[in-house]
Order: C-alpha cells, then structure tokens, then sequence
C-alpha cells in the first residue's frame, strides 16, 4: 500500500467516524431534549 | 489621514471580483440544466440570461489583469465585502424573473437571505415555485455557506488569499495553505452530500411515498439548506411538510455538521477526540443545554403542548435549528408567534448566540461566547481575590492557550456589535408597528442569520425594512470587519487625498 493509498484510507475512515460522532451527539442532545421535556412537564 | 486608492487598486479590485463571478455563473449551470431536463423553458431562458450577464462581467474584468499578482489586505477585504453584495444581485435575476416576486428587491432580498445562509423569504407561492428555480434557492445557500470567495479560491492561486479567506469570517486553517483548506472544506461538503443526500432520498422515496425524481429534488435542496444552516425549504410548511420524526433526525444530524467548525471536523477526521476539551465546545453544549432548558419551560407554561413527546420533540428541534443558525421549522410562522415568555427568550438566546467559529453558521459564534465569559469572571475574580493574585488566562482550544488583551477586545467588540446590530434591527421593527417579541426575534433571526420567522418577514412587509434587514443579513455573516473596511474604502474615494 502506497502512502497516498494509506492516507486516502485514513481519510475515508476518518470521514465515517466523523459522521458517526455527530450522529451521536444528536442523539444524545435528542435523549436529552426528551428527558427535559418530561421533568418539566412533571414539575409543572 | 485618508489616502485616495491609485488606478491600479480599483482594477486589481475589479479584476479580483471578476474572478470570483466566475463561480457563480459555473453554479447556475446546475438549475440550468435541471431546468432544460425538466423541459421548463423559461427557467432555462432565465438561468441563461444570469449566466450570460454574470459571464459577461467576469470576461470584461480581464483586461484589468495584473502584471503580477498580487493582493494585501485592504484589496482583499473590499473585494469579500462587495462580492457579498454583487452575488446576490446577480443570483437574484432568475428569482425575479420567476414571477414568484413582487419586484427585485423581493428577489435580491431572498437571494441575499440565501448567499448569507439566513433563510428568511419574500417569495410567493413557494408551493408552485419551478423546481430549478427552488434548486437554485438552495444552491444560493450551498455557495454562501462554503462561502462565495472560498469556492472561487480552491481554483485561485498566488499571494494575499489569505485576505480574501479571512475576509469571509473565517479565521481558522486547518490545513498549512488556505487552498489546501478551501479543498479539505469542498471534500468534508461532498462526503456529508453523499450521506445527506441519500439518507433523505430514501426517507422521501422509501417513508414518505414520493417518487424519486420528486425526491432526489427534496434531497438536494434540503441537504444544501441544512448543512450550510441556510433553512430554505422547498415547501412553505418547511420540514412540518413532511411529518417525520426520521427525517428531522438525519436533517439534525446535517443542521449539528453545519455548526461544526471546519477545524473540529479535520480533528474529528483525523480521530482526535481532544475537542471534547475545547473551550467552544463546552460553551456551545452549555448554551444550548441552558437555552432548551428554559425554552421547555416557556412552552410548557404555554400549554400549547399537551404532553411531554410533543413538547420535546418542538422544544428540541426548533432549539437546534435556532443555535445552529438553520432556520428550519417544525411549527408554522403563526405558532411561533406563539410561543412567549422564556420560550421567546430561551429561542432569541439561541439565535443570537449561533454555531462555532470558522462554520456555516452565524451569530455570535461560540468561541467568543466562552472568551466572553471568561474575561467576566477574571474581570470579577480579581475585584474579589487580594490585589496581586494571579489569575489564569488560559484555556484549551486544539490546545494550550493563552486570552491576551487584544484578543479579549476584539472579541468584546464584536458581541458588542452583534447586539448594536440586534437592537437595531429591533428598533426598525418596533418604528414599523410591529409588536417588541415579535420585532427583537426578526431582527435577531436577520443579523444572526437563522432564518426563523414570527411572521413579520413576507412579500406585504415594508420596503424599508426589508433593506434594514438585507444589511443585518449581510453585516452579521461578513462579522462587521469586512463591512467597516468597505466603508473606510469608500470613504477613502471620495474624501481622500492623492
């Protein structure tokens, strides 16, 4: 594997984490979002 | 003392933005061409028509050609702030030809909106808007949020483009050069289409029943709108169109992208998770945290949501298309109205506050939120500590760092503006009629860029208004620098000396 191959690579699989972390923050501020709703639904 | 420009300045000024006309009459080719497919033949006359004269003002810039090439960074800067105002004049053409606007202004007022990522809209009968017309909204978005000069320097080469890049509101390199950063930029855009624009056509084709012309349609311009936070939609119900709870999650997904500085996804891209530690980032998950908070608050004491899914699932997506500076919409304008006390605040906060630094989105940006309140309680911990205590200036962002005094003025003086140009906007409403709430939202949904409307932006609002918000649009995402310097410039040509 050439070093431009392994850096394309690198990319590539970077570029899918990248994509997979902001999955995840949405659906963490999401899970978020909903268990705000619901205390405060509770409280009021 | 003001030094009137030489001959030499306005051409290489001229020739510079000649360039970057360029762009845009290469962007045009795209509804163009959907336009001639779609056998719409106005369209296609009109596209033409814009193409023809942007390419005709590119070409007459030619012989203004410098002998060698060279840009500091008074020309640079001029040339961001007039091109911000020359792209949309000329993206406007096809709009008001499209006889979905009550005059040009109308048009250059939605172009303006698109180039600047906002979103707010004039244009009638968006419903029945040609489909390359609706295309060319969006592509609008996607060449203002890459941003207009950026696109045209992956192609440029030579000295002082980086004048031209900062100009832009962009102060971050990710990468050594700034064409090597405006290429890494084009190449993070077209890896998030790739997975934008396949995620909501399968949603439209395979969820919602449409069929895949129409959906590749709905893709295209929903992606160009949520990565770029730019907000137009294709219908006028925005996203409450298409009543999906999976297609408001993959656009949340592209609207967080498009609030992400290029320099978390580089570091995200080369597997550093050290961001987590950066001081933009925590500020933007504590102001949106304490902005939802609040905002479920409000709406909960409304009653307008009866039980908890609804209101999170409202709260929620109308809080991150706020912060992100999108503009998209799940609630129509009417309801939005509705929605006061600290629901009002809680949304006008997270607008005005906007994405990160160096992103797509507008507002006060992040970075200087957190450098902001910093200085705040260095400035109260040393009224509080014993003279001569030593307090910590640093903070970590991609790495150690240190607010220096020059760098804690220039971000105060840029909040300061943000709000001057929020509380204008404001005042303008407020002079028109309009109610305080509904005039301070506008206004900071203008000058942030966002794009979220209680219903004061459409075809019947007064002229005036709608340049005082044309200006918000442009000032807040040039981040007022660029907007000083034409000033100052013009300034130089009529009362400067030789």
């Amino acid at each position: 594997m050439t070093d431009r191959s392994r850096r394309l690579l690198q990319y590539a699989v970077g570029a899918v984490e990248g994509i997979v972390f902001e999955v995840v923050i949405v659906i963490a501020l999401g899970l978020a979002g909903l268990i705000v709703a619901l205390a405060v639904t509770w409280i009021l | 003392m003001l030094f009137r420009p030489a001959p030499e300045d306005l051409k290489l000024i001229a020739f510079q933005l000649g360039r970057i006309l360029y762009v845009v009459a290469i962007a045009g080719l795209i509804p163009l061409i959907l336009a001639a497919l779609n056998e719409d033949w106005h369209s296609v006359s009109t596209f033409m028509f814009m193409i023809g004269i942007t390419g005709i003002l590119s070409l007459s810039s030619e012989p203004w050609r410098p002998r060698e090439f060279r840009l500091d960074w008074h020309h640079g800067i001029v040339v961001v702030a007039l091109a911000w105002l020359i792209v949309p004049a000329l993206g406007a053409i096809p709009l008001a030809l499209s006889r979905h606007y009550g005059s040009f202004l109308d048009a250059y007022f939605d172009a303006m909106s698109g180039v600047t990522t906002t979103g707010l809209a004039v244009v009638q009968d968006l419903d029945h808007l040609a489909p390359a017309v609706n295309v060319w909204r969006s592509a609008l978005q996607f060449l203002g949020g890459q941003g207009i000069v950026l696109a045209a320097l992956t192609f440029l080469a030579g000295s002082g483009v980086l004048a031209l890049y900062q100009g832009e509101a962009r102060d971050e390199r990710v990468l050594p050069s700034v064409t090597s950063t405006a290429r890494f930029i084009w190449t993070v855009s077209l890896v998030h289409a790739a997975f934008g624009v396949t995620a909501l056509w399968a949603i439209c084709y395979l969820v919602l029943g449409f069929d895949p012309i129409r959906s590749v349609l709905h893709a295209l311009t929903i992606f160009m709108a949520a990565f770029d936070t730019g907000g137009f939609a294709p219908m006028s119900t925005s996203l409450g169109y298409y009543h999906s709870l999976t297609f408001e999650a993959v656009t949340s997904v592209l609207m967080v992208a498009g609030a992400l500085s290029f320099g978390v996804h580089y570091a995200l891209w080369r597997g550093r998770r050290a961001i987590l530690k950066n001081l933009e980032t925590r500020t933007i998950l504590a102001t949106f945290g304490l902005t939802m908070v609040v905002t479920m608050f409000g709406l909960a004491a409304t009653g307008l949501y009866t039980n908890w899914l609804g209101l999170g699932r409202q709260g929620f997506f109308q809080i991150l298309s706020a912060h992100t500076g999108t503009g998209f919409a799940t609630v129509p304008s009417v309801d939005l109205g509705l929605w006061t006390g600290l629901a009002f605040a809680g949304m006008v906060v997270a607008m005005g506050l906007g994405g990160m630094g160096s992103s797509t989105a507008g507002g006060v940006k992040a970075i200087r939120v957190g450098l902001t309140t910093k200085g705040f309680v260095n400035t109260i911990r040393a009224a509080l500590l014993p003279e001569g205590s030593v307090i910590s200036n640093r903070f970590w962002q991609n790495g150690p760092r240190t607010m220096h005094g020059d760098m804690a003025r220039s971000v105060m003086t840029i909040t300061i503006l943000y709000v001057g140009l929020y509380v204008v906007g404001a005042i303008a409403g407020i002079a028109f009629g309009y109610p305080l709430e509904h005039a301070l939202f506008e206004s900071v949904s203008a000058g942030a860029n966002v794009g979220l409307s209680v219903g004061i932006t459409d075809a019947s609002m007064p002229t005036l208004l709608k340049w005082i918000y044309i200006a918000q649009m442009w000032a807040g995402r040039l981040e007022f620098i660029a907007v000083f310097a034409l000033g100052g410039f013009i300034l130089s040509l009529v009362r400067g000396r030789s």
